[in-house]
C-alpha cells in the first residue's frame, strides 16, 4: 500500500547541485593491492585467521569471531597476503574520533573470480531458516546496516527475534548520494526477492520502504511490483504472496536529514523515545537497510555470493564524471579518485556527507561497506567581486534572495567557502526553522559562548541529532553545532562524573 | 576596472600593515575590503559547504526594500530628501567606524540599514544638522555602548528618533509639510514651500476630521519622509517577507491585533478610538510594523516569542495613540517592547520546556 506523503518539521532541500551522480554504474578494475580492515560496519574488530605469506581466494573467510559482535571479514581479491597486521587509522588527528584499526594487505595476483558460498559453507541448507542466516552471516552481509542485520551469530547487537521493523531506505535526501532511480528496471527481481527473505528470517516484523516523495514512477513501479500477478514475481523463491501486500510504501520528502536514524523511524513509525540525539534503531527493534543491502542479501542468499565488493557514490563538482562506482572492499581511495578527479582546482575529498562527513587526508585508507560516497568539492579561496550583491541563479540558499528562487532550474555550486564573515547572531530564527529536532540552536550557541553549558540540558540539548543544517544556513557564520557538539561533550562528561560519584558512595556503603 | 581596485587595496593593505596608524586604520580597511572582495575563508569541519547568505546580503535586502521609499520620498518632498539620507549616512558611518577603531572590532553591517531608516521616519522639515545628531545619538546610545549590532537592546534608529523628539518636541510635532503633487512631484523642486499642516493623525486627534482613505493609501498627505506611501510599504514589506529577511511573525500579529483591538474600542466609544483601517494607515505604524519591529536584534528573538510580542505591540500602540498626548504610539510602544522581548523569550522557552526535565 502506498501510504501518504509524509516528513518532519524543518529540514532542508539540497535540490540541484552541481555535480549529483547520474543514475549508471561504472565498474572499478580490480586493484593489485587491497587492505581489508577486520571490523566491518559497527561491529568490533575481529582477529584475522591467516598468515603472512598465505594465498587467499577473493571470497575467502580471513576472519572471523563469533563470540564478538561482528561479522566475519572477507579476502576481496584473490593473491598473497603480505601483512596481516597493519594498522590503519582512520579520522584525523585533529578532530578527537581517531581511532586505528588492525587490517590484512593482499597482493592480486590478476584473476577476477570469486569464491562462491557453497565453498565456504557447503553444507548449507537455504531452504531453512538456519540456512539463510548462515548464508546472510558467513557471506558478511550481515555486517550491513546502519548496525548490522541480526543474526544467530551474534553480528548486531539484538536477536533475530527482537526485530520488530524492518525500513528500506530508498530515500535520498543527502546530498549526492546515489540517485534510487538506479534500482528500478534491472533489480526489480533481487529487490523483491531480498525483501521475500527478509521476511522468510524475521516473520513477525513489519516492513516499510521509504521512497522520494518526487519520484513518482519509483513508487508506483514498486508498488505493481510487489503487488504484481506475473508468475515471475508469485514464485519467486521465498514468495509469501500475501506478505507482499502487506509491504507499506511510505514516500517521503527528500529534506535532508531525512535519512537519519532516528527521524526516518520516526516520520515511518511516530514517537521514539527521547533524546533523538541518542536513539539507536537497533535496540528500539527496527532493522534499517538501503536497497543496496537488499540486493545484497538476495547476492548472498540465491547467488551464493560473498560481500566482497560495494556501491558507492562519485559526487560533488570536483569529479569529471559524476556516477556510481563497483568497486571491491579495501581498494584504496586513491585508487578509485585516479585520473577522475579534476585537476583545475583544489578539492577537499569528504566521505560519505557534505554535512557531517570526515574530510579524507590520508588517501590510502581502504574503502569499506560503510562508505557510501566519496565528494568532491571545490576548496574556494578566490575572493569574489561584490560577492554580497551577485544575483545568484546558481546560488542556493535557504533564504530566498538569491534569483535561485525564482529560477529553479539552473544547477547550483557547492564549495566550502564560508560565503561570508563570522558575524554576532541576530535572531533571523533561520537555525530555528531548518532544525529537525525544534530545540533552538541560537540559543544554545548563545550559552555554550558564555560558558553555561550545564544550563542548556533544559533547551533539550541533547536531542540534537548534528545534522548540521544550523551551522549551514546561519547569515552569521556561525559555527553552531560545534557549540552545540561542545555543550552535549560537556555535559556527558558532567554526568559521567555524576554517576562515578555515585558508584564510589555506594563502596563505601557496602 | 575590479582589477585595479583589486590592486589599490592590496597596495593599501601592506601599506597599513607597516604604518604606524595599523590600529586606527585596520576596521576601515578591513570593512571596505570584504565590502569589495569578500573573504577567502573556508570551512573548517562540519558542515564543509555553508549557504550563500551572508550579513551583507541580508541587510543590503532591506536597504534594497527600502529604496521604494526613499524614492517616494524624494517625489513627495523634494531632493531635500536625498540630503537628509545622505547626512544620515555620512554621520552614521562616521560613528560606526569610530567605535570599530576603538574597540579594535570590525564595522558591523548593520549601521547601513539604520542609517536607511532613520531619515524615513523624520518629518521633512528636520533640519541637516538635527539628522547628524540624531543617528550619532541613535547608533552610540541605542546599540554601540551595549557592545555593538548583535547585543543592542532598543532599535538604533529608534532611540535617535526619540532622542530628538523629546530634545527638539516642537520640529517633531508641528512642523510638517504638504506633499508635492502631480507627474513628475517632487523631482524638479528641492523643497516644498513650508505649508504647515498636521498629519493625518494629529488632525484626527485635534478635530476629528479624517483624511481620505485613498490619500492615506497612496501617500498624498504630509507626514515623515518615508512613512506616507502605504501602498509602496506594504509592496517592500511584502518583498522582504518572501525573501526570508524580513519576519512575516511580527508585522502579521502586530497589524493584526492593532485592527482586531481597535475595533473592539471603536465598537465601545467610538470618539475617542479611530476605526481599524485608519489606524493602519495613519502614521508610522505599517512602515513601523514591517521595518522597525522586525529589527532583528532588539525583538523578541523566538518565533514564538516573536508572535507574542507583535501581538503586545499592537495593544500598546493603540493604547498610546489614544490614551497619551503622544499621538506616535509606534515609536514609543516599539523601544516600550524592546525592554520587554527577553522576558517575552523567557516566558516562551519556560512554557514550552516546561514538559521535559
Ligand atoms: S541543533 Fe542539531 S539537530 Fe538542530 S539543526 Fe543544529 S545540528 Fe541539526
Ligand atoms: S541562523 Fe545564525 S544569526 Fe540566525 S538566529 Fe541562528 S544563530 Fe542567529
Amino acid at each position: 500500500m502506498i501510504e501518504k506523503v509524509k516528513s518532519f518539521k524543518g529540514g532542508f532541500v539540497f535540490a540541484n547541485l552541481q555535480g549529483e551522480p547520474t543514475a549508471s554504474i561504472d565498474n572499478q578494475n580490480v586493484p593489485e593491492e587491497v587492505v581489508i580492515p577486520l571490523k566491518q560496519g559497527g561491529g568490533s574488530e575481529v582477529k584475522s585467521i591467516v598468515k603472512s605469506g598465505e594465498t587467499v581466494k577473493a571470497g575467502q573467510i580471513i576472519a572471523i569471531d563469533e563470540t564478538s559482535l561482528s561479522s566475519p571479514v572477507h579476502a576481496t581479491i584473490s593473491g598473497t597476503v603480505i601483512d596481516c597486521e597493519r594498522n590503519i587509522t582512520y579520522g584525523s588527528k585533529s578532530s578527537e574520533n581517531e581511532n586505528s584499526v588492525a587490517s590484512v594487505v593482499i597482493r592480486a595476483d590478476g584473476q577476477e573470480s570469486f569464491l562462491s558460498l557453497n565453498d565456504i559453507i557447503p553444507d548449507a541448507d537455504i531452504s531453512s531458516i538456519e540456512g539463510v542466516f548462515d548464508a546472510i552471516y558467513f557471506s558478511g552481509v550481515s555486517s550491513l546496516g546502519t548496525s548490522g542485520i541480526p543474526t544467530p551469530h551474534n553480528s548486531s547487537s539484538i536477536n533475530p527475534d527482537d526485530v520488530k521493523n524492518i525500513i528500506i531506505n530508498g530515500t535520498t535526501s543527502e546530498p549526492f548520494s546515489l540517485p534510487s532511480d538506479l534500482f528500478s528496471e534491472s533489480s526489480r527481481l533481487p529487490i523483491v526477492i531480498g525483501i521475500n527473505i527478509l521476511h522468510f528470517l524475521f516473520p513477525d516484523a513489519v516492513l516499510d520502504i521509504a521512497v522520494d516523495s518526487k519520484k513518482k514512477e519509483i513508487m508506483y513501479g514498486l508498488f505493481n511490483l510487489l503487488t504484481s500477478s506475473e508468475d515471475e514475481i508469485k514464485n519467486a523463491p521465498y514468495a509469501d504472496k500475501k506478505f507482499l501486500k502487506t509491504v507499506l510504501i511510505h514516500p517521503l520528502k527528500s529534506k535532508y536529514p531525512q535519512g537519519d536514524e532516528s527521524l526516518l523511524v520516526e516520520t515511518i513509525l511516530g514517537d521514539i523515545p527521547v533524546p533523538k540525539g541518542e536513539f539507536s534503531a537497533i535496540d528500539y527493534g527496527a532493522l534499517i537497510l538501503d536497497i543496496q543491502d537488499v540486493i545484497a542479501v538476495y547476492e548472498a542468499v540465491i547467488k551464493s555470493k560473498p560481500l566482497i565488493g560495494t556501491v558507492i557514490s562519485l559526487g560533488g563538482p570536483g569529479f569529471k564524471v559524476n556516477q556510481g562506482l563497483r568497486v571491491r572492499i579495501g581498494t584504496s581511495i586513491s585508487d578509485v579518485l585516479k585520473d577522475r578527479l579534476r585537476s583545475d582546482m583544489k578539492l577537499r575529498i569528504i566521505l560519505n556527507s557534505v554535512m557531517g562527513g570526515e574530510v579524507v587526508e590520508n588517501l590510502d585508507l581502504p574503502v569499506t561497506s560503510s562508505i557510501k560516497s566519496i565528494i568532491a568539492i571545490p576548496e574556494n579561496r578566490d575572493q569574489e567581486f561584490l560577492t554580497f550583491l551577485r544575483p545568484g541563479v546558481n546560488r542556493g540558499s535557504f533564504s530566498n534572495t538569491f534569483l535561485s528562487s525564482v529560477f529553479r532550474g539552473f544547477k547550483r555550486r557547492i564549495d566550502t567557502n564560508l560565503h561570508g564573515e563570522l558575524r554576532a547572531c541576530i535572531a533571523c530564527n533561520y537555525c530555528e526553522y531548518v532544525c529537525p529536532v525544534k530545540i533552538l540552536p541560537f540559543l544554545i550557541s548563545k550559552y555554550a559562548t558564555h560558558d553555561m553549558a550545564e544550563d542548556t540540558l533544559r533547551l533539550n540539548v541533547l536531542e540534537c541529532i548534528e545534522c548540521g543544517l544550523c551551522s549551514y544556513v546561519c547569515p552569521s557564520k556561525i559555527p553552531i553545532v560545534d557549540h552545540i557538539r561542545q555543550c552535549k561533550q560537556e555535559l556527558y562528561t558532567a554526568m559521567d562524573e555524576e554517576e562515578g560519584g555515585d558508584e564510589e558512595d555506594e563502596g563505601q556503603l557496602t | 576596472m575590479i582589477a585595479i581596485l583589486r590592486k589599490i587595496l592590496t597596495k593599501t593593505g601592506t601599506t597599513i600593515e607597516k604604518s604606524p596608524f595599523k590600529k586606527l586604520l585596520k576596521p576601515g580597511f578591513d570593512a571596505a575590503d570584504s565590502l569589495f572582495f569578500g573573504r577567502p575563508d573556508v570551512t573548517s569541519g562540519f558542515p564543509h559547504s555553508r549557504d550563500y547568505i551572508d550579513i551583507k546580503r541580508f541587510f543590503i535586502t532591506v536597504v534594497i526594500a527600502l529604496f521604494p521609499c526613499s524614492v517616494a520620498s524624494i517625489y513627495f518632498f523634494g531632493w531635500r530628501a536625498l540630503a537628509v539620507i545622505a547626512t544620515s549616512y555620512v554621520f552614521g558611518l562616521a560613528a560606526e567606524m569610530v567605535f570599530a577603531i576603538v574597540r579594535k572590532e570590525e564595522v558591523t553591517e548593520g549601521a547601513f540599514v539604520t542609517c536607511m531608516i532613520f531619515p524615513l521616519i523624520l518629518p521633512p522639515t528636520i533640519p541637516l544638522w538635527m539628522v547628524a545628531l540624531g543617528i550619532v545619538f541613535g547608533i552610540v546610545f541605542g546599540k554601540e555602548v551595549f557592545g555593538g549590532t548583535g547585543k543592542n537592546i532598543f532599535n538604533p534608529a529608534m532611540v535617535g528618533r526619540i532622542f530628538i523628539a523629546v530634545t527638539f518636541p516642537s520640529t517633531m510635532t508641528t512642523q510638517w509639510l504638504d506633499p508635492i503633487e502631480g507627474a513628475i512631484g517632487g523631482f524638479a523642486s528641492y523643497t516644498v514651500d513650508a505649508v504647515t499642516s498636521a498629519t493625518p493623525l494629529i488632525k484626527y486627534y485635534g478635530t476629528g476630521e479624517m483624511a481620505g482613505y485613498k490619500e492615506l493609501f497612496f501617500g498624498n498627505v504630509s507626514g515623515s519622509l518615508g512613512e506616507t506611501s502605504k501602498l509602496l510599504i506594504i509592496i517592500s514589506g511584502i518583498f522582504l517577507m518572501a525573501t526570508r529577511v524580513g519576519n512575516w511573525r511580527i508585522p502579521t500579529a502586530y497589524l493584526g491585533s492593532v485592527v482586531i483591538f481597535s475595533f473592539i474600542m471603536n465598537l465601545f466609544s467610538p470618539g475617542m478610538f479611530a476605526p481599524p483601517l485608519f489606524q493602519l494607515l495613519t502614521g508610522g505604524l505599517l512602515f513601523g510594523a514591517i521595518f522597525m519591529a522586525t529589527d532583528p536584534v532588539s525583538a523578541a528573538i523566538t518565533d514564538t516569542g516573536k508572535g507574542v510580542y507583535g501581538i503586545l505591540l499592537g495593544i500598546l500602540t493603540v493604547l498610546i495613540r489614544e490614551l497619551t498626548g503622544y499621538v506616535e504610539g509606534v515609536m514609543f510602544a516599539i523601544i516600550f517592547m524592546n525592554i520587554f522581548a527577553p522576558l517575552i523569550d523567557e516566558i516562551v522557552i519556560l512554557l514550552r520546556y516546561k514538559k521535559i526535565k
